[in-house]
């Protein structure tokens, strides 16, 4: 069966990943139409796949089959990078399909698997709230929806020094969007993302303030401006957001370029680590000149341990006759250090030139970087589709009481005056839920309190002994000799301290939220759900059984805590932004510079040494005590977000609780007073109301069950969206 | 001048091998004397892969040190001349084995003999090569090598431990891009017991220059761009001053370069425009394409592996431009573009002077060592002595100064700053060089240049604004300007 191309309608041969004609990425296309016929038979329209970008909101051109140029010029013939930063069109036509190589193919995620529609169920749940008048319901579900449709998953590309990295993303989008330069290297994190129209949005923070400014740059100016070492004006910048309008970022990708790390105790290597918690991939990128060194193998082995999802990247084998040994050996070398990583060595050069001739795609060995880079999309996606789940099987277990207590009364008007009894008191509980003085609110409270005490003083801990530290070291030698590297081992070891403390912080947080949730699904289910299990197990002799005795996997627990977190979803990297500023904003140098002249320097008189040391000391102390007011001040700020949003979410679901109690109490009494044959009537529309949201948990189910919530979503990335933003 | 010094302190040191007092003391004495007397040692290190056997061998001009793509040095190895060839292994505890070794593809293989590398302090093979009657160069594993103990092999190497005397003389350092690593281990070479730090004698190399540049043509100019930035750097600048762009495989071919290679060449440039540039495109086109031109992908491997893509690249366009008619004239070029040359200059300049000088301060640390622990009779007596030689060393004050002076600790204004450098023999010792005038500069024009800088540096001692140490910087760069007089 031959695939045809989404972008450009060639038909291509079964097992071909680019299109030979467009270069398209094939299996993107796969899964939108196998999608879309899969959703034909369903009832809804005009939701052709569920997670890409919100299909209701205008965010597609070029979705069904138009050729996605913006302009029409054709890349200058040179080898350097096409100039035009718009996917680049191609119109070379190559007459032999791309030949892809058979273990590639094996490497790549099913299409089909790769989307799974829930945005059919979420329709379905948002029709039928609609139908019983629950706004808060429809409210919660448009939410969902908008967070799927922001949905993003970001890849790191992280390496040391001059190992390709910018190119390497360049070459995968086969525009020049990361400056590249044979010496020059990159110094802050480039993200680069799906845009309608191309934006490069430059964040800088002031010192002495809290103000974060963006500012639209030219994409000519970016080289200026990310170089390392590079005049940035009066702000302090500290990342750089490219937005690209290109296939391969259609579905949510994100590529993150980082600076080098310069081994695994330099500020960048620990602010790269610091970002990973909320990757959902990381790409190791070396070169086939020569084999991982140690210093390499050490980071990957702690950067895996933060995000499992990655990839060995060997760049530059057009350069290298013998980079097929050099892989070897580091396959070799992973194994050795225990670690399980697809080793995938690319050409850029040749990917570059690709944009010209598809027919060297083939060569570049991007196919399998692109396959791994899917893999990691789907991956995530699974994830997040198991919230949703969690989410619609909350919103459908609200609506299921309703019909549940009506049909009770409906069944059993005998027993009436006790069903509604208890639904009276069930109502009452709910009702106490969302008053102030609830138990989970408490939780909450004082959770947040001692975080931030708690934050406050292992922060404090640290910074205590690396001022120690540092004040030995200063005793030890002359600062005039040693200042230098005093510097930037302070400056490193203040960022090891910052990450580690901000990793506690994250991980409390995670805890916390756990913590509330349990305290609100045992108020909840001590309370609510108990009155409302005796009403419903009246009904296991009928025919149709409740729709709230399916359960989802991971129990109702799993449903509340999950669904907190997703509407905790915040834009990845805020929190590690955040650190990023706070560490790199105060550069040790201007603060300490200031402080010891040139002049002291060079006071040769050994009288001089003390007061220098003194001098240095101070300046340390002093770099050490600012550290401390930002970090913590980021830290609590995050921590106050953290408080509100997890307030508000749960308040929203015990409104909701109540609201369901509410009706559920109303649509009793009013079963109870109607006539024998409008009772029959009622029960027939009560059955079928039954089976639809019957209908909707399977599917939900279905969708959520081949990954168990706590593998779907990655570890760090929910504490991570409960702090930041 | 240098001789002198040399021969008094092994003067010094045969008065004290009379009076040692154990066999250990002697052995030490002869160690040290023997050093003084031998050719200089040059170590050439740097991180793993960074090219530094194959610089050997471009150097030797022999491919005497095996490379591979892989690592592949892991044990330290000297090279020095000897009429006999000979490799011989010594191990931690000081014995030395010969072992029988083969010539496979040009590199030695040695037999260790059932000696594990750990245990094995280091090689030493014997050559008869003219290159290495100069000079004993120190091939190093490299540092950040995934196997913990080369790198510990390396800095024993590179740095002395527990007083011993370090084993080089002077280090080229390869440096393949700077980072945080890199820094760390020059410091750790300056702080060995010679001398307290020592921009005098190390030799920055951005070595494998052809990558930089991604093996375009015009890949040398940019890593001579790079070179400029990292001698600009005053970090990087106060550890080794001289960053020399280098091709070590490039200038290894030129020196080697066969005829049949030459052939292969010519033969790839008579193909079809087209045809060549969809052949050089990538090393694996290149070493096992299908191709029209008249040589078997067999040849094309073997001539991207001594040349490099990026050599390849340059010899086609050279022979197909029509720059070079004959394979002489292809190694001219080749040699050229590799930078071997640039850095023999600098090394000759550099070390070739300042390397007995070096050796002097060498022997001087190990002595005052030996006496101050007793081990040769009157150490008092001996230790007088040695002061007497070391005090009146005017050698030793320059490159005392000219540490001083790279390392930044000597505030002295930038014009002043480069004529003191060039003084103090900083870009080699000939009187021409050290006043800053062209090589071929008559005795006349020197005298007068002599003269004229005589009046400024004794303006600047005797400044009443000069700190302390300008005032003795410039007594020292007097004193030298008088020797320059007086011949």
């Amino acid at each position: 069966m031959a695939i045809r191309c989404s972008n450009c309608d060639h038909p291509n041969d079964e097992g071909a990943l680019f299109c030979a004609n467009c270069n398209h990425y094939l299996a993107w296309s796969g899964a939108e139409s196998t999608q879309a016929s899969t959703s034909a038979a369903g009832e809804t329209d005009g939701v052709p796949e569920a997670p890409a970008t919100a299909t209701d909101t205008p965010a597609e051109p070029g979705y069904d089959g138009e050729p996605s140029s913006i302009d029409g010029t054709s890349p200058a013939a040179t080898d350097a990078p096409p100039e035009a930063p718009v996917e680049a069109p191609v119109e070379a036509h190559v007459e032999a399909p791309v030949a892809a190589p058979v273990e590639a193919v094996a490497d790549l995620p099913a299409p089909q698997a790769a989307m799974p529609d829930f945005m059919t169920a979420l329709d379905a749940s948002s029709h039928l709230a609609e139908g019983k008048a629950r706004g808060d319901l429809t409210e919660r579900l448009d939410g969902v929806k908008k967070l799927v449709g922001q949905r993003s998953c970001t890849v790191a590309f992280v390496g040391e020094f001059k190992r390709g990295k910018s190119t390497l993303v360049n070459a995968l989008l086969q525009t020049a969007v990361c400056p590249v330069d044979a010496d020059i290297v990159t110094g802050v994190p480039t993200l680069v993302r799906y845009g309608e129209t191309l934006q490069v949005l430059a964040h800088a923070r002031h010192p002495g303030s809290d103000d974060v400014t963006t500012d639209s740059l030219r994409l000519e100016d970016l080289a200026g401006v990310v170089a390392d070492g590079a005049d940035r004006g009066a702000g302090e910048l500290f990342s750089v957001e490219v937005q690209v309008r290109h296939r391969l970022l259609r579905h949510g990708l994100c590529l993150l370029d980082t600076p080098g790390v310069g081994g695994l105790d330099s500020v960048h290597g620990q602010l790269s680590l610091a970002s990973l918690n909320a990757a959902g991939g990381l790409v190791f990128v070396t070169d086939a000149s020569q084999e991982l060194t140690a210093p390499e193998l050490d980071y990957l082995t702690t950067a895996v341990g933060r995000c499992p999802r990655a990839a060995l990247v060997v760049t530059k084998v057009d350069l290298h006759q013998h980079w097929r040994r050099i892989v070897e050996t580091n396959r070799g070398h992973l194994q050795n250090a225990g670690l399980d990583l697809p080793v995938i060595p690319v050409s850029s050069f040749l990917r570059l030139r690709a944009a010209r001739q598809p027919a060297l795609n083939a060569e570049s060995g991007f196919e399998q970087l692109v396959g791994f880079l899917a893999d990691v999309v789907r991956r995530t996606t699974a994830g997040e589709a198991s919230a949703v789940a969690h989410e619609v099987d909350f919103v459908t277990t609200q609506l299921a009481r309703q019909s549940d207590a009506e049909r009770v009364v409906l069944a059993r008007p005998e027993a009436s005056a006790a069903v509604l009894d208890r639904l009276g008191q069930a109502h009452q509980r709910a009702h106490s839920l969302s008053a102030p003085s609830a138990a989970w609110q408490q939780v909450l409270n004082d959770g947040i309190q001692d975080l931030v005490a708690d934050a406050e003083y292992d922060l404090a801990a640290r910074l205590r002994t690396v001022l120690r530290d540092v004040k030995d070291i200063i005793d030890e030698s002359d600062p005039k000799d040693t200042w230098e590297d005093t510097q930037a081992w302070l400056r490193r070891q203040v960022a090891e301290a910052s990450v580690a403390n901000r990793d506690l912080v994250v991980r409390r947080a995670n805890q916390l939220s756990d913590a509330v949730a349990e305290q609100f699904d045992f108020e909840s289910g001590a309370g609510v759900e108990l009155e409302l299990e005796a009403v419903s197990r009246t009904l296991a002799d009928l025919e149709i059984p409740s729709a709230a005795t399916f359960s989802m996997p991971g129990g109702r627990l799993g449903s509340v805590l999950s669904g907190g977190r997703l509407a905790a979803y915040v834009p990845l990297m805020a929190l590690s932004l955040a650190l990023h500023t706070t560490v790199l904003i105060i550069p040790p140098a201007a603060l300490l510079g200031a402080l010891l002249g040139r002049l002291i320097f060079r006071m040769e008189s050994k009288k001089q040494r003390s007061y220098r040391q003194g001098q240095a000391r101070t300046a340390a102390a002093k770099f050490i005590d600012e550290i401390a007011f930002e970090m913590n001040k980021d830290a609590r700020d995050g921590l106050r977000r953290t408080q509100r949003r997890l307030r508000d979410e749960f308040q929203s679901r015990a409104g909701s609780i109540q609201a369901s109690t509410g009706a559920a109490l109303d649509a009793a009494s009013r079963a109870s007073r109607l006539d024998p044959a409008a009772r029959q009537a009622r029960a027939a529309e009560l059955d079928e109301e039954t089976r639809q949201l019957g209908d909707i948990r399977d599917h939900v189910r279905a969708l959520a069950s081949p990954v168990t919530p706590a593998a779907a979503v990655p570890v760090g990335s929910r504490a991570e969206r409960a702090t930041g933003g | 001048m240098a001789e002198d010094l040399i021969e008094r302190i092994g003067a010094l040191a045969d008065d004290a091998r009379r009076t040692a007092v154990s066999a250990e003391a002697v052995d030490a004495l002869d160690a040290i004397v023997g050093r003084l007397d031998g050719p200089v040692r040059l170590a050439i290190s740097g991180k793993v892969k960074a090219g530094k056997s194959t610089l050997l061998n471009a150097i030797i001009g022999e491919g005497l040190a095996p490379t591979d793509a892989g690592e592949c040095t892991r044990v330290v190895t000297w090279y020095s001349f000897s009429p006999r060839p000979y490799a011989e292994l010594v191990l931690h505890d000081g014995t030395r084995t010969e072992r029988p070794y083969v010539r496979g593809e040009g590199a030695l293989e040695v037999d260790l003999g059932g000696h594990s590398a750990d245990a094995i302090d280091h090689m030493e093979i014997g050559w008869p090569s003219s290159r290495l009657e100069s000079v004993v160069l120190i091939d190093t594993p490299g540092i950040d090598s995934i196997s913990a103990e080369v790198s510990a092999r390396t800095h024993r190497a590179m740095s002395a431990e527990g007083g011993r005397v370090p084993d080089a003389d002077a280090v080229l350092y390869l440096l393949r891009h700077t980072h945080s690593s890199d820094i760390r281990f020059l410091e750790s070479f300056h702080d060995d017991a010679v001398a307290e730090g020592t921009p005098v004698n190390a030799v920055g190399v951005l070595s494998r220059a052809d990558e930089i540049g991604s093996a375009r043509l015009d890949a040398m100019t940019v890593a001579e761009r790079v070179a400029r930035r990292y001698r600009s750097e005053p970090r990087l600048h106060r550890l080794c001053p001289v960053v020399v762009p280098v091709n070590g495989l490039l200038g290894y071919a030129a020196a080697t370069l066969r005829e049949d290679e030459y052939a292969a060449v010519v033969a790839i440039a008579r193909g079809p425009k087209e045809e060549i540039s969809n052949l050089l495109l990538t090393a694996d086109r290149l070493a096992r394409g299908e191709s029209p031109v008249g040589v078997p992908a067999e040849a094309r491997a073997g001539l991207l592996d001594r040349l490099g893509l990026f050599g390849v690249r340059l010899s086609v366009e050279l022979v197909r431009s029509g720059a070079v008619a004959t394979s002489t004239e292809l190694c001219a070029r080749l040699a050229e573009t590799s930078g071997l040359d640039h850095l023999r200059g600098v090394v000759l300049r550099q070390f070739d002077t300042r390397a007995r000088v070096l050796k002097a301060r060498s022997a001087v640390t190990g002595l005052r060592e030996l006496f101050q622990r007793g081990d040769c009779g009157d150490g008092d007596a001996l230790l007088h002595r040695l002061e007497q030689i070391t005090a009146g060393a005017h050698e030793f004050e320059e490159v005392r100064v000219l540490l001083e002076l790279r390392s930044g600790e000597l505030s002295i204004n930038a014009d002043r700053e480069a004529e003191l450098d060039l003084l103090m023999g900083g870009s080699g010792h000939a009187p021409g060089r050290r006043l800053g005038l062209a090589d071929d500069a008559s005795a006349e024009e020197i005298r007068s240049a002599a003269i004229a800088a005589l009046a400024t540096w004794q303006g600047v001692e005797q400044h009443p604004l000069s700190s302390r140490a300008t005032q003795i910087a410039a007594r020292a760069a007097t004193r030298t300007i008088e020797g320059l007089l007086v011949g």
